[in-house]
C-alpha cells in the first residue's frame, strides 16, 4: 500500500503542478490542462515510433514538445484574451479541452495503446525494502516528482525570471511599467506547465496505457492543486500524498468505486474549510 | 397490319426486358446504425468496417441473386436519440434488415422501437438478450454465443490451463452491472464448484484505467489466475499491472470484440491468454486472405483483426440475402433469418463453427473456441493447442 501512495502522490504532484504554475503566474485556471495531458501520450508515440527515435530520447521529446505546445496556446488561443473577463479565457480553456478530446478520437480512433512496451522500454519491476515491488517507470516517476518540485520551488524562489513572473502575477500592470515583458514570462509559464504535462503523460502511458479517457485522470490534478493551494507549489505536495493516501485506503477497505470520489469530497471539504487550500496565500482566493 | 403487330410485340418485349434490367439493378437495402465516432467508436468502428469489406466484396462479384446490396450507414455515437432516429430513416427507405453494432446502453432504445419496427437486426457485439434462448425477440439475431456462455468457458478453460496446480483465482472486473454480475453470480460460483479458491473480485470504476493498486493487493493475495471478462480498456489494465509487477500467474482475458487482440501483440506477455471466438488471421486460410487484401486497401487506422466480428456478421447477413431471394422484404428476411444455417468453409474457417439460428435461439447452439497468447519465441501472437467448445444456455 505504501508504493501505492507514493507513486499515486507523485502523479498527483506532476499533474498538478502544471496547474498551479499556469495559475500562479497568470492567475488562470487551465481546464484544458487534462486534454492536453491526454493527446501528449498519444503524440510522443506517434513521433517517436514514425521517426524510430530511441526511447530514451522519448522523455525528452516530450518535454520539448509540451513546451512548444504550451507557447503555441498562450500566443494564438489566451494572449489575445487580454483584457477580456478572466471567465471568458477560461472557458476559451474549456473549449480547447473539447477540442483536443474531438482530435485524439478522431486521429486515434480510441484506440488503447501500449506504448511502453511497443517502444520496448525497459520496465521491469525492481524489488525494494521489505519485498515491496515498483517497476523501473514507477520509480521514474516519483524521482521526477521531487526534482520538478524542487526546481520550480528554487525557480520561483531564486532566480530572476522567478521573480519577475510573481511580480506579473501580483500586479500585471506595474510589472508591465517597470519594463517587464508579461507575456513572454506568461507563454514560459505555459511552456513549463505544458512541458510538464506532456512530460507526465509520456511517463505514465509508458508505464501504463494511453486511452481517450485519461483526461480524467488529471482532474485529479485540478483537486490536488485546489487542495494544496493554486498558488502555492509547496502545497502539492502534503495535498497529493493526503488525496493519495485517502485514495489506496478507501480502494482497499471500502471499495474501489468509492475512492474514485475521494479527490473531489477532499476538495470541497478543503474549500469549505480553507478555501484557500492547505500552504496557498489567503488574499488569492479572494480573487476567483 | 401485320408490321404493326410485330411492332408492338417488339415494343413490348423490349418493355419486359427493361423492367426486367431494372430490376436487376435495384439493390438490396440494409441498414447499418453503430458507434462509429465517439468513446465506444475504438470497438465499434472497426466492427462496422469489417461488415462493410464484406458487403463490398460480395457487391465486386456482381451481388447476390444478380442484385447489390446497398449499405445504409449512419452514425448512432451511442445515443439511445440517436438510434431511434436511424430505425425510423430505415423505416423509411424500406430496409430488408439491419446490422447493429453499439454498446449495450443503446440497446434497450433500439429493442424498443423495434418493437414497432419490426426490422430483422443482426447485433454485432456479444450477445445477450434477447437474441438468447428460450425466448429471443423474433427480430432480433446475435451470431456468435451469449456471453453468459463465455463466462463459463472462461472458469473451464483456466481449469484445464492449471492442470495439477492449486488454483488461487482472482477476478478482474468493472462496476457495470453485466460485468461484475458475470463475475460475481457466474464465474465465481462456477470456480468454488470445481474446487478453486477464489480470493478477491476487484473492481474497477468504469472512468478509471489504472489498475496498478488492485493488481498489488492481487499480488499480496497469492492470486495465481486472473479472469477478466469486461470492457477492453480494464480487462488490458489488469493485464499489464500484473505484467509490470512481476506477475508469474495466468491472465485469461476476451479478445473475440474489437479493441483486445492486436493488445496481446503489445503487452508480449506469455503470461496473457485470449479468449476468441474467431481464428487468426494469421493462419492463411483463403477468407483470412480476403480480409487482409481487403484492409490493405482501405489503410485502417486500426489494427486489422478487429474487423472479424463485423466481416463475420455480414457473412451471416449476406447469407440470409442469398436464401430469401429476390424481392426480399423484411418479413420474408425474418422468417429466413428464424431458420437459417451459415456453413460455408469461408464462414467456418473464421468463425470455427456454422451459424445455426432457431426459433429458439437466435445465438449458435454450440461455439467453438480459440485460445491464444504472446509467443517469445515466434515474436508473434499464437494459437494454444487447446480444443475448447460450449453449447449455448438458456438465459436465466
Amino acid at each position: 500500500m505504501i508504493v501505492d501512495i507514493v507513486v499515486l502522490s507523485s502523479i498527483y504532484v506532476l499533474l498538478a503542478l502544471g496547474y498551479v504554475v499556469v495559475y500562479r503566474t497568470s492567475r488562470l485556471l487551465n481546464f484544458a490542462h487534462g486534454d492536453v495531458f491526454m493527446i501528449g501520450g498519444y503524440l510522443v508515440f506517434s513521433i517517436v515510433a514514425s521517426l524510430t527515435l530511441t526511447p530514451l530520447l522519448a522523455l525528452p521529446v516530450a518535454l520539448i514538445l509540451g513546451a512548444i505546445a504550451g507557447v503555441l496556446i498562450y500566443a494564438v488561443l489566451i494572449s489575445p484574451m487580454a483584457g477580456h473577463p478572466i471567465f471568458a479565457t477560461v472557458l476559451v480553456t474549456v473549449g480547447l479541452g473539447i477540442i483536443v478530446r474531438g482530435v485524439a478520437l478522431i486521429g486515434y480512433s480510441g484506440q488503447i495503446v501500449y506504448p511502453g512496451r511497443v517502444l520496448n522500454i525497459q520496465n521491469e519491476p525492481i524489488t525494494l525494502v521489505d519485498g515491496l515491488v515498483a517497476s523501473r517507470l514507477e520509480l521514474h516517476m516519483v524521482v521526477s516528482a521531487m526534482l520538478i518540485t524542487l526546481a520550480l520551488a528554487a525557480f520561483f524562489r531564486y532566480s530572476r525570471l522567478g521573480i519577475r513572473m510573481r511580480a506579473a502575477s501580483e500586479d500585471p500592470r506595474l510589472a508591465s511599467f517597470r519594463g517587464i515583458n508579461i507575456h513572454a514570462l506568461f507563454a514560459l509559464a505555459w511552456a513549463i506547465a505544458t512541458g510538464i504535462s506532456i512530460y507526465t503523460s509520456a511517463l505514465y502511458s509508458f508505464n501504463q496505457q494511453i486511452n481517450p479517457s485519461l483526461s480524467d485522470v488529471a482532474l485529479r490534478g485540478l483537486a490536488v492543486s485546489l487542495v494544496g493551494g493554486m498558488d502555492s507549489i509547496k502545497g502539492v505536495i502534503p495535498a497529493a500524498l493526503l488525496i493519495a493516501a485517502l485514495e489506496i485506503a478507501t480502494q482497499r477497505y471500502i471499495s474501489p468505486q468509492a475512492s474514485e470520489v475521494v479527490p473531489f469530497l477532499m476538495l470541497v471539504l478543503v474549500l469549505l474549510v480553507r478555501p484557500w487550500g492547505l500552504l496557498g496565500t489567503k488574499e488569492a482566493i479572494d480573487r476567483i | 397490319m401485320r408490321h404493326s403487330k410485330w411492332l408492338i410485340v417488339l415494343a413490348l418485349a423490349l418493355c419486359l426486358s427493361a423492367h426486367a434490367h431494372a430490376q436487376g439493378n435495384q439493390p438490396y437495402v440494409v441498414g447499418l446504425t453503430g458507434d462509429l465516432s465517439g468513446p465506444a467508436a475504438g470497438t465499434y468502428k472497426p466492427a462496422a468496417e469489417g461488415a462493410r469489406i464484406y458487403i463490398d466484396s460480395i457487391n465486386a462479384k456482381g451481388g447476390i441473386n444478380g442484385h447489390p446490396i446497398k449499405l445504409l450507414t449512419r452514425d448512432s455515437r451511442s445515443d439511445p436519440n440517436q438510434v431511434v432516429t436511424d430505425q425510423n430513416y430505415f423505416d423509411d427507405e424500406k430496409v430488408s434488415a439491419v446490422l447493429f453494432t453499439s454498446p449495450s446502453g443503446t440497446l434497450g432504445a433500439y429493442i424498443r422501437q423495434n418493437l414497432t419496427s419490426k426490422t430483422p437486426t443482426i447485433y454485432i457485439n456479444a450477445c445477450y438478450p434477447p437474441a438468447t434462448p428460450p425466448q429471443p425477440d423474433p427480430n432480433f439475431f446475435c451470431p456468435g454465443i451469449s456471453t453468459l456462455t463465455d463466462a463459463f468457458t472462461f472458469v473451464d478453460l483456466a481449469e484445464k490451463m492449471a492442470g495439477s496446480e492449486k488454483v488461487k483465482l482472482g477476478f478482474v472486473t468493472t462496476d457495470i452491472p453485466g460485468a461484475r454480475g458475470a463475475a460475481e453470480r457466474i464465474m465465481k460460483p462456477r470456480a468454488e464448484s470445481k474446487g478453486m479458491e477464489v480470493v478477491d473480485v476487484a473492481v474497477m470504476p468504469v472512468a478509471s484505467s489504472d489498475a496498478t493498486a488492485l493488481a498489488r493487493s492481487l499480488m499480496e493475495k497469492g492470486v495465481n489466475t486472473v479472469i477478466s471478462y469486461t470492457i477492453s480498456k480494464h480487462m488490458l489494465a489488469g493485464a499489464e499491472a500484473l505484467v509490470k509487477l512481476g506477475w508469474k500467474g495466468k491472465y485469461y482475458l476476451f479478445t473475440g470484440l474489437p479493441g483486445t487482440f492486436d493488445q496481446l501483440r503489445q503487452l508480449k506477455s506469455e503470461n496473457v491468454y485470449g479468449l476468441d471466438h474467431f481464428s487468426s488471421l494469421g493462419e492463411g486460410k483463403p477468407v483470412h486472405r480476403d480480409i487482409l487484401a481487403a484492409a490493405a486497401k482501405e489503410k485502417f487506422d486500426f489494427p486489422v483483426d478487429d474487423v472479424r466480428m463485423g466481416y463475420r456478421s455480414a457473412m451471416v447477413l449476406v447469407a440470409a440475402l442469398q436464401k430469401c431471394g429476390w424481392p426480399c422484404d423484411k418479413n420474408k428476411m425474418r422468417s429466413v433469418m428464424t431458420m437459417l444455417t451459415v456453413d460455408s468453409p469461408d464462414f467456418v474457417d473464421l468463425n470455427l463453427n456454422p451459424n445455426i439460428f432457431t426459433a429458439t435461439n437466435h445465438t449458435s447452439p454450440k461455439k467453438a473456441y480459440r485460445v491464444f497468447q504472446w509467443s517469445n519465441a515466434k515474436k508473434d501472437i499464437v494459437a494454444v493447442d487447446l480444443q475448447l467448445t460450449a453449447g449455448e444456455r438458456d438465459w436465466k
